[in-house]
């Protein structure tokens, strides 16, 4: 029941939202409340009788409910471990950019909340779809509020953006919609029954998609428009979020469906390419991080390479790069959707993101100083940081599978350190630019509080990576070996799995790898 | 003494009550003072096409099994109620969005009566089952709507539209007579259910006539190459018209294809399959592409209506059970998504005093917000997006094409429907985020209107949602077709 | 701000380094632990590839921590910023990081004898440069922060070369006279209202005392005078590297010359603050401030330091007790504590001795004496030996380059560009698509009736 609550609450407050006649005050404070209450909701999870159970591999809160009996289509839903903390990244994202966007005070408020908490709703049903038609209903379904949300209430250039980002996105859904009934209609639609395949066509399908919707390189021409034209709080919502939804399709879908059992299977012949794509990526997203002139450009080619990191753990398999993943996937959906506000405060203060027209915004502003630089020493994996954690998971997985993948991972953790203090010294330090006005205040209350609750939930999972890591897959499969004399071993997500798990490593390894 | 044949008066009631609504309305036009005329006629098209829709509905339930009534000359089956239903709910959200329309003061009544007979027509060329009362059907309500076109005759536009698709629409008439001609030629029956496995599946005439044949269904469904009428009757014709014409229209059009094939031509399966799949392929391309293009929002709307033809023959195209139940899913939330777009539209046009263009539809969003949403709803559910019916709808249609074996035309219609974004999108993009032009005056309320508009979402977004029931419906009627 | 980015883009190089090397040995060993990582590494064999890249890795992370050549640039910069205090955080105290691990995993070191020669050969080469550079600084910081890369070069020879626990007695005195040395140069800046340069400076021992006999106890240790910390650590280091073959020979002169390079800067920086004349800043600032040396809090910290610095060496005495050693023995086993005889471990730390006191008499007499013209600063000293420069080429512009040139020719014209042109494509095939309607009904009946062929000829073709 929990599953479908999640799902049901934040719809149910969209349409009150859109329906209360009220100002923008109260209407955002319905909105925000509700979101708060969806959190608490995920919350209870942790809690009482029916309490979400760490250690089993089987899908729990599940329900599951006729739909489209004609071709076995149903409404299925259910939390495996890992998309139990996916919803609660969801949670927390909407909830800070809800606040945000009430903060800043959003024109046309009912219609703005009531997309926002629809998205909400959207987004924890694509984490929970057990069908693959539910999994697209719901992959769909954010594309609407997020085509008005960016269109209605973007940048000036949002209309060329909104289109260039749902023209590319919905071919790459397209694309999957064909493959999923070609799937479904040989294999099953439902995810928790359907049979397993080795169609590299498929397998594409499905990859291309994702790829599209991540974004992986080379397919991420909509990201740039889109995360500069979108308000700050949907671009942190679309690359704190909805890019982890293509990495849960990866993991949720391609490889529980495509297994690599050798030679012949797609993801056995094809995981060199992708890792491939996933290392040019990384190093790309980087360098045009590096270069990109605005702040916004900054972060979004950041949350490319962010994304190729993922991208890279995902395909290298293995407990200790998926669990990585999945940790890094929490990580980055936090630090990004601050740095995007951020961008969004800083954006309001000086009306421009132009790096050469900023400057000198520490002095007098400590508190927006503070922030900004934790949250960018903690994106670019300073040891100890959850960022840290999370990428030293999937790089030492990743080079298990291949020592220069990994290299590509390491050159990139340099080039982070460059793109993201280019960024802090250029937004904080040199000499005041000529759009920040003299008396430009420091960040309101507000901001803190919205900022500051996402910083505090990274230094907790910077204190307790594990948490996370060692808590996402209950049991993956045990012929899983670390040995690259044998790569091609089937990684079981969750699922079928049911006895007990074999820790890859001594715990003690385990964790000196993620608590040095 | 002649030997009258057995009626079956529930079979026939869906079209007789429309055809006494023809008749009453005509009468009205003509007694009833100036002043009440427009209600009464539009009162009596109403009650037509509600007792139309009930009667069918009955029909439905006592038909479970399927024959045929009156000299074989019509099915009594589930298949053909339901399109019978479907055809007298469009009627019924048309008649609703036609109240308000303008019309000279001469002519209020009988537009109305037009409206019941072409719906009359409609479902009489549903139930047929003879190639004489298809015939029959398919004159009955073509005319009647190449009147309703040419009905505003102060409107150049309107004239030309209903003069175009006289031409046009009888020449491809005389096509299918032509062809029922040499299939009657070939096998000396008209009757559908006879004319299956009489000569050699390749004999020539027979041939030639099930080709002549599927090109006047073609035609009816506007499917490319035979749409070139489509956006210049759509656009000249009054606006609820070209809803009802892009929903009930292509519907028959589309079912009684399925029928006509499946009943009668089962052994050329190999022959029309292949021809639907080349249409289909004609219709994503041509009506995806030249919508795209387009300003006023009719001709697009026209356009998307060809391309939807293309999505809909293929689950002709597959031949299946599945394909019949995905072709009578997909007509329901279609059919209320063309009549609410056409209504919006309708609404937009009475409110400005011109033709609905991207333009002017700027801001419509904002300023009318039931129009803006249901407007952007049955966008998406032309383009296929999940919460809409359009969805369910497509699955259905690829899933029955992808199960008969035809995965590259699924593919090919993938690809149009990312194209058909680029203009579906251009709307919500016009309604919503450009910002409108001030207008001084209120723009007029219009209940009728409003309530159709509001049904026509009910239905799109209820068709998503409780699938399961029209699927029933769909299963019921599918299942008496013989596959 | 440039500093921070270098120190962390430095830090970065030496922690990808780094995790290569434990990724390596995750799949090599399947553990961290180090116990169990050192057991299961000698099993790899010495000298293999894996263990010469792991070495290789933690060398490389060791390096940047540590501020050696050639990831060394960090340092100096990151002290112009910051307080005394932090500096000495960081340059005294966390930069001694790198010597730690090497020491701590030198069961990997011993594994891949290259890498640990290396390690050696950068201490030396790492004492010598920045000795060098320190002493052109001008900077009182600058000045403590190079010596302190100089200092870490003896403790990188000393883990070079199997002395682990000279390297951590070193490491322990040096904290002590280098914090010394920071605190006191933060008591002489805050008296001077925050100048740093010492041109500006002198005469200060008249005024400041207790300051001056602090310093210049600091710069005494520092420049390995007996009795002072330094000597026995700088001694036990010289000393091992002696024994050592050839190679050790090399690294021994090598830090022989440290010393005197050691003597030379410490006593410039000691004679440029403290002797000559009370230059016009000296006695500007110091009328202001009646008390001169700052307040008790700030000056009883240097006292224990001063303390420390000066006894803190006796902890071990080469060739009489070894309790430091012994104290390190579980982890760095004391595998050459001294090997040679005492008479010979006497004569070095007397030669060593003799080149400090050189050292420090050529310090009195281009300084304090002002006898000698001080010679002419070499470029690449100021320069600072072109690091610099070199990275900034090197690294820096082609990135930068390259990140423009994919920027503009790739994101642009390829990734953004194709998908306009599907745009532009589309809309093209619409309006030839739309051509069709040319509004006449003779050629829409045309079209039907061509329509009609085309299907007709299709099914008497396929009937």
């Amino acid at each position: 029941m929990l599953t479908t609550s999640l799902i049901a609450l934040p719809l149910a407050g969209a349409l009150a939202v859109f329906l209360l006649p009220a100002s923008k005050e109260w209407v955002g404070s319905l909105a925000l409340a509700v979101a708060l209450a969806e959190l608490g909701l995920w919350i209870t999870g942790f809690f009482g009788k029916r309490q979400f159970d760490f250690g089993s591999a089987k899908i729990q809160f599940e329900q599951k409910h006729a739909w489209i009996s004609d071709l076995g289509i149903s409404y299925h839903v259910g939390l495996f471990t890992f998309s139990f903390w996916l919803v609660g990244l969801t949670t927390v994202v909407m909830a800070a950019a809800i606040a945000y966007g009430l903060w800043a005070g959003r024109e046309r408020a009912n219609a703005y909340y009531a997309l926002m908490l629809f998205l909400t709703g959207a987004v924890v049903c694509v984490f929970s779809a057990q069908d693959l038609i539910l999994f697209y209903v719901a992959f769909e379904a954010m594309m609407i509020p997020l085509y008005l949300l960016i269109g209605v209430w973007g940048g000036e250039r949002r209309v060329a953006a909104t289109f260039k980002f749902v023209a590319y996105t919905m071919a790459g859904s397209l694309l999957m919609l064909v493959t999923i009934i070609v799937y479904g209609l040989s294999h099953g639609f439902d995810l928790t029954t359907a049979t397993t395949s080795s169609s590299v066509w498929l397998f594409l399908g499905f990859a291309i998609a994702f790829t599209v919707k991540a974004p992986l390189f080379p397919l991420h021409g909509w990201l740039p428009d889109a995360y500069r034209e979108a308000p700050p709080e949907v671009a942190a919502v679309l690359s704190g979020l909805i890019s982890k939804v293509a990495a849960f399709g990866f993991l949720r879908i391609v490889f529980t469906k495509f297994p690599d059992l050798g030679a012949g299977t797609p993801l056995h012949d094809l995981r060199a390419l992708f890792l491939a794509l996933s290392a040019t990526g990384l190093i790309y997203g980087s360098l045009l991080a590096f270069r990109a002139p605005d702040f916004r450009g900054v972060v979004a080619y950041s949350s490319l390479a962010q994304m190729s990191l993922i991208g890279l753990g995902l395909f290298s398999g293995g407990e200790l790069a998926l669990s990585g993943s999945v940790l890094q996937m929490v990580n980055h959906g936090l630090i990004s959707t601050a740095l995007f506000l951020l961008a969004g405060a800083i954006e309001s203060r000086t009306s421009t993101g132009v790096l050469k027209r900023l400057g000198g915004m520490a002095r007098g502003r400590p508190i927006l100083a503070s922030l900004l630089v934790a949250i960018g020493v903690i994106s670019l994996a300073v040891p100890g940081s959850s960022a840290f954690a999370g990428e030293f998971m999937i790089l030492a997985g990743t080079f298990q599978r291949g020592w220069g993948w990994a290299l590509a991972g390491l050159v990139a953790i340099v080039l982070a350190a460059m793109y993201m203090l280019r960024l802090i010294s250029a937004v904080l330090h040199r000499e005041p630019g000529e759009a920040v006005p003299e008396h430009t205040p420091d960040l309101r209350p507000a901001e803190l509080c919205i900022v500051g609750a996402l910083l505090a939930g990274m230094l907790a999972i910077s204190v307790w990576p594990a948490g996370i890591a060692k808590h996402s897959f209950a049991c993956l499969t045990e012929t899983q070996t670390v040995s690259t004399t044998q790569p091609s071993t089937p990684v079981q997500i969750g699922l079928e799995c049911v006895s007990a798990t074999q820790p890859l490593f001594g715990s003690s390894a385990t964790s000196a790898g993620v608590n040095p | 003494m002649i030997k009258t044949p057995t009626i079956d008066w529930l079979a026939l009631a869906p079209s007789l009550a429309l055809a006494g609504a023809t008749t009453i309305g005509l009468l009205v036009a003509v007694l009833v003072p100036a002043r009440a005329r427009k209600q009464v006629a539009w009162f009596v098209c109403l009650a037509g096409y509600a007792s139309a829709l009930g009667t069918a509905a009955l029909l439905f339930d006592r038909s479970g099994q399927a024959r045929t009534v009156i000299a074989s000359s019509l099915f009594r089956d589930r298949y053909g109620a339901l399109a019978a239903m479907i055809v007298a709910g469009a009627g019924l959200l048309t008649t609703l969005v036609f109240y308000g329309e303008r019309a000279a003061p001469d002519r209020v009544g009988e537009r109305f009566a037009l409206l019941a007979a072409a719906g009359g027509g409609m479902i009489l060329f549903a139930q047929a089952a003879s190639l004489l009362t298809l015939f029959l059907g398919l004159e009955w309500f073509s005319i009647s709507l190449y009147v309703l076109c040419a009905l505003e005759r102060e409107r150049p536009e309107a004239i030309e539209a209903g003069f175009k698709y006289l031409i046009v629409g009888g020449f491809s008439s005389a096509i299918l007579v032509f062809g029922s001609a040499f299939v009657y030629g070939a096998t000396g029956t008209l009757n559908l259910t006879q004319i299956a496995g009489k000569v050699a599946s390749g004999n020539l005439l027979l041939v030639t006539g099930l080709a002549l044949i599927l090109v006047g269904f073609a035609f009816k469904a506007s499917a490319a190459p035979f749409h070139a009428w489509t956006p210049d009757v759509y656009q000249g014709a009054s606006t609820p018209v070209s809803g009802f014409m892009a929903g009930a229209t292509k519907a028959v059009a589309l079912l009684v294809a399925l029928r006509v094939l499946t009943v009668s031509f089962p052994s050329q399966e190999h022959l029309w399959t292949t021809a639907t799949a080349v249409l289909a392929v004609a219709s994503l391309v041509v009506g995806n592409l030249a919508a795209l293009v387009q300003r006023d929002l009719k001709r697009m709307l026209a356009y998307s209506s060809i391309s939807h033809a293309g999505y809909l023959l293929l689950a002709v195209t597959a031949a299946s059970s599945l394909g019949g139940r995905a072709l009578l899913y997909y007509l329901i939330p279609y059919g209320a998504a063309s009549i609410g777009a056409f209504a919006v539209l309708a609404a937009r046009e009475r409110e400005l005093g011109e033709a609905a263009t991207l333009d002017n539809l700027a801001g419509l969003g904002w300023e009318r917000p039931l129009y803006g949403i249901a407007l952007w709803i049955f966008m998406l559910s032309f383009a296929g997006f999940p919460l809409t019916g359009g969805f369910v709808g497509k699955v259905y249609v690829f899933a029955a094409a992808q199960q008969a074996g035809w995965t590259w035309l699924l593919i090919v219609a993938a690809v149009a429907t990312v194209v058909s974004l680029g203009y579906y999108l251009a709307v919500v993009r016009s309604i919503y985020m450009r910002p409108g032009t001030e207008k001084k005056t209120p723009p007029p309320r219009e209940r009728l209107l409003g309530t159709a508009v509001l049904l026509a979402t009910v239905i799109t977004v209820g068709s998503f949602f409780a699938a399961e029931p029209l699927i029933e419906l769909a299963k019921h009627a599918a299942g008496q077709l013989p596959f | 701000m440039a500093a921070a980015k270098k120190a962390f883009v430095m830090n970065a190089i030496g922690d990808a380094a780094m995790a290569l090397a434990l990724f390596l040995l995750i799949q090599h060993t399947g553990t961290l632990e180090f116990q169990a990582v050192f057991s299961k590494a000698a099993s790899l064999g010495p000298n293999t590839w894996v263990i010469n890249l792991v070495a290789a890795g933690l060398l490389v992370g060791a390096i940047a921590k540590s501020a050696q050549i050639p990831l060394h640039t960090w340092l100096p910069d990151a002290m112009e910023g910051p307080t005394p205090v932090s500096a000495l955080i960081h340059a005294a105290t966390m930069v001694t990081a790198g010597v730690y691990l090497i020491v701590r995993t030198h069961p990997l070191f011993e594994q891949a004898p290259h890498v640990q020669q290396t390690v050696a050969g950068i201490g030396a080469v790492t004492l010598l440069a920045t000795g060098a550079i320190a002493l052109v600084q001008t900077d009182i910081k600058r000045v403590i922060a190079y010596s302190t890369m100089s200092q870490i070069g003896y403790m990188f020879l000393a883990a070079g070369i199997g002395a682990y626990s000279a390297a951590m007695f070193h490491l322990v005195t040096h904290a002590f006279f280098k914090a010394l040395l920071f605190l006191g140069a933060g008591v002489v800046i805050h008296a001077l209202d925050g100048e740093q340069d010492m041109r500006k400076m002198g005469g200060l021992r008249r005024r400041m005392p207790r300051t001056f006999v602090a310093m210049l106890i600091g710069a005494g240790a520092l420049a390995g005078l007996p009795p002072l910390a330094g000597f026995f650590s700088k001694d036990a280091i010289l000393a091992t590297a002696f024994s050592e073959g050839v190679y050790g020979k090399v690294l021994f002169s090598a830090g022989l010359a440290g010393v005197l390079l050691t003597a030379l800067y410490s006593f410039r920086l000691i004679f440029l603050v403290f002797s000559g004349e009370e230059s016009e800043l000296v006695r500007e600032c110091l009328s202001k401030h009646k008390g001169g040396e700052g307040p008790r809090w700030m000056t009883a910290p240097v006292a224990v330091l001063a303390l420390l610095a000066f006894a803190g060496g006796w902890l071990e005495v080469a060739g009489l007790w070894h309790p430091f050693s012994r104290f390190l023995e579980g982890i760095a086993p004391a595998a050459i504590v001294v090997s040679s005889t005492p008479a010979r471990e006497w004569l070095l730390s007397g030669v060593s001795v003799i080149v400090a006191l050189g050292g420090l008499w050529i310090a009195w007499m281009i300084y304090s004496a002002r006898s000698q013209p001080a010679p002419r600063t070499p470029k690449a000293l100021i320069e600072k030996l072109y690091f610099d420069r070199a990275y900034d080429l090197l690294f820096y512009r082609p990135a930068v380059l390259l990140a423009h040139r994919l920027a503009s020719l790739f994101e642009q014209q390829v990734i953004e560009r194709s998908v306009e042109e599907v745009g532009t494509g589309a809309l093209r095939g619409g309006r030839v698509a739309a051509a069709i309607q040319n509004g006449l009904a003779r050629s829409y009946v045309l079209l039907v009736a061509a329509g009609a062929s085309l299907v007709l000829l299709l099914f008497l073709i396929f009937r």
